[in-house]
């Protein structure tokens, strides 16, 4: 039997796991960039990334005088290759749950304060819980265990902004970086 | 079971709490990013919630009409009582003033009766029966209730004549009682002199004369004629005891005074002694098979003496008329002030138990300003 959980904790997971997703992305990005674009010697002057991968080609290059000499060019391996860099642009997030109510008494209050008056009323009290439910089609009996969902739920998601304070606090980061 | 908005607004809450938690996985990921030489560089991924939308099948389980705010009505309602009571109370009084005035039997209680604080305490009355009946928050209740009470909260604020076919025990202004002489006509011919100070030492004194009368032991003695008060005053032999009775000079007119009070006596010893005579049915008398006890009914004897409800029933009459008033005004306040509340349950093992016409389902849509913040300046901040 699936315990249920928090609509909350239900809807949280999914939002969340897009934002973490995308993160696991952007660091195997980063290592890409790592791996492919610095080389790790012992003589590296960089301790973390160690000198930049170049790619050198070498070509005659005909002089103003008439004569040829060979040149070489080096060019950083990074800015040739595509890196490989995703970042989910829209999520759709769509599930079936199966509600359970428990009594308004016995759930547990929400945290924080709560802010209830006469006219308002106050559902401080009241926290609905979950299954993930099988979507009900009607006129068919139900011939499996799992519970018949009642609640649906369609969540779109788009990259959004940072934040103000998400900005500051990179920035204040960065700076600590710097000064260390 | 709970109400919907109870429900809906639960949910609101999880989407918001939700919507945190992905937040929560922002700032980890910032603080992960700025340690990081590459990643720092990096955006930081933060989802915003462009549209959510959320379908709820849920039951109705109960429907509750309660006052939406029981103190306002309960205040509508006691105003209403208030001023009902004060009207009802004044129009009781101006009918018992006018009753006093044409009616011989509540003559004694004088042109100022009743008092102001009489009105007052009659009003003060009405308003707590009704108060109470309020209490009820049904209006029909509060009716019946009401016309119980009224019988007997109201009653000792009525002053009662207890009469037979040729005495009277009638109140006075001054709050004593007199046994009174009534002619044919139920209009007082005379009056006991002694007064009494309440109504059944009154009753008793009513019922030995009438006694009297019955076994012929009343005999008129001496008459004097007191100018001051324009009256004939009668000594009378009741048995062993002697009373003085008095007349009005005016009604005794022109005829002999011992005789007037002569006649008086004999034609109300003739009245007691006489059976009432019931009435066939044809004259407009009662019908036999109606009346408990069969078909051959005691006569009510003449010097029964029964009471004389003229006045409560005055008032139960004014009040009969105003009553429909304050309950078609009390019904309003209080389908006024009433909210029907849905009880439902969003369990889903209860709607597959449910009836299907007690299933419904509600819709809702979020946009993406829903989730959008105000900066200090009030202005949509750039989320």
């Amino acid at each position: 039997m699936i315990t249920p959980k928090y609509i909350s904790d239900l809807l949280g997971a999914p939002m969340a796991a897009v934002v973490q997703a995308e993160a696991i992305a952007a660091k195997a990005t980063a290592e890409f960039i790592q791996e492919v674009g610095f080389s790790k010697t012992s003589t590296s002057s960089d301790e973390d990334f160690g000198e930049v991968r170049n790619i050198i080609f070498s070509y005659q290059k005909v002089e103003a005088d008439g004569s040829s000499k060979t040149a070489r060019i080096a060019v950083p391996l990074l800015t040739i290759i595509p890196i490989p860099s995703l970042k989910v642009a829209e999520a759709e997030i769509e599930f079936d749950l199966a509600l359970s109510q428990p009594d308004q008494s016995s759930s547990a209050p929400k945290s924080g304060s709560s802010i209830g008056n006469k006219f308002i009323g106050d559902s401080s009290a009241l926290r609905l819980k979950g299954i993930f439910g099988k979507k009900p089609t009607p006129n068919q009996p139900n011939t499996t265990q799992a519970a018949t969902a009642n609640m649906n739920v369609k969540i779109r998601l788009a990259q959004a902004e940072p934040a103000i304070g998400m900005v500051q606090l990179l920035n204040i980061l960065d700076n600590a970086n710097k000064e260390s | 079971m709970s109400q919907l908005n109870g429900i809906i607004a639960s949910i609101l809450s999880d989407i918001n709490e939700a919507k945190s938690k992905a937040d929560e996985a922002s700032r980890e990921i910032a603080k992960a990013y700025a340690s990081d030489q590459i990643l720092r560089y990096f955006p930081v991924p933060r989802i915003g919630i462009q549209n959510l939308e959320v379908e709820i099948k849920y039951a109705v389980t109960r429907v509750e009409e309660k006052p939406a705010n029981p103190a306002l009505s309960k205040q509508r309602l006691a105003d209403l009582a208030a001023n009902f009571s004060k009207e009802t109370a004044a129009e009781i009084k101006s009918q018992v003033k006018n009753l006093t005035q044409t009616n011989e039997l509540y003559k004694g209680l004088g042109n100022s009766y009743p008092s102001d604080d009489w009105e007052k305490s009659l009003s003060e009355q009405i308003e707590d029966t009704l108060l109470e009946g309020i209490k009820t928050n049904d209006p029909i209740k509060m009716t019946s209730l009401v016309k119980d009470s009224f019988s007997k909260s109201l009653q000792p604020l009525f002053p009662v004549v207890q009469k037979s076919a040729s005495l009277a025990v009638v109140p006075l202004e001054t709050g004593e009682f007199q046994v009174i002489g009534l002619d044919k006509k139920g209009q007082s011919e005379f009056a006991i002199n002694e007064r009494f100070d309440d109504s059944a030492k009154a009753l008793a004194e009513a019922k030995l004369f009438s006694e009297s009368l019955k076994k012929g032991k009343v005999e008129v003695g001496a008459i004097k004629k007191d100018t001051d008060t324009k009256t004939e005053i009668a000594k009378v032999k009741v048995g062993n005891k002697e009373v003085e009775i008095s007349a009005s000079s005016q009604k005794i007119g022109a005829a002999n005074s011992k005789a007037f009070f002569d006649k008086s006596v004999s034609e109300k010893a003739l009245a007691v002694n006489k059976s009432t005579v019931i009435k066939p049915v044809w004259m407009g008398g009662i019908s036999s098979v109606r009346r408990p006890g069969g078909n051959n009914p005691t006569p009510n004897p003449k010097d029964d003496f029964e009471e004389d409800r003229t006045m409560v029933q005055l008032a139960e009459r004014v009040l009969a008329k105003k009553m429909p008033l304050f309950e078609s005004s009390a019904s309003k306040i209080l389908s006024e002030n009433v909210v029907t509340k849905l009880q439902v349950s969003v369990d889903s093992e209860a709607i597959s138990k449910a009836k299907p016409e007690s299933i419904a389902t509600i819709r809702f849509t979020l946009g993406s300003q829903d989730f959008t913040l105000l900066d200090d300046d009030n202005k949509t901040s750039i989320l």
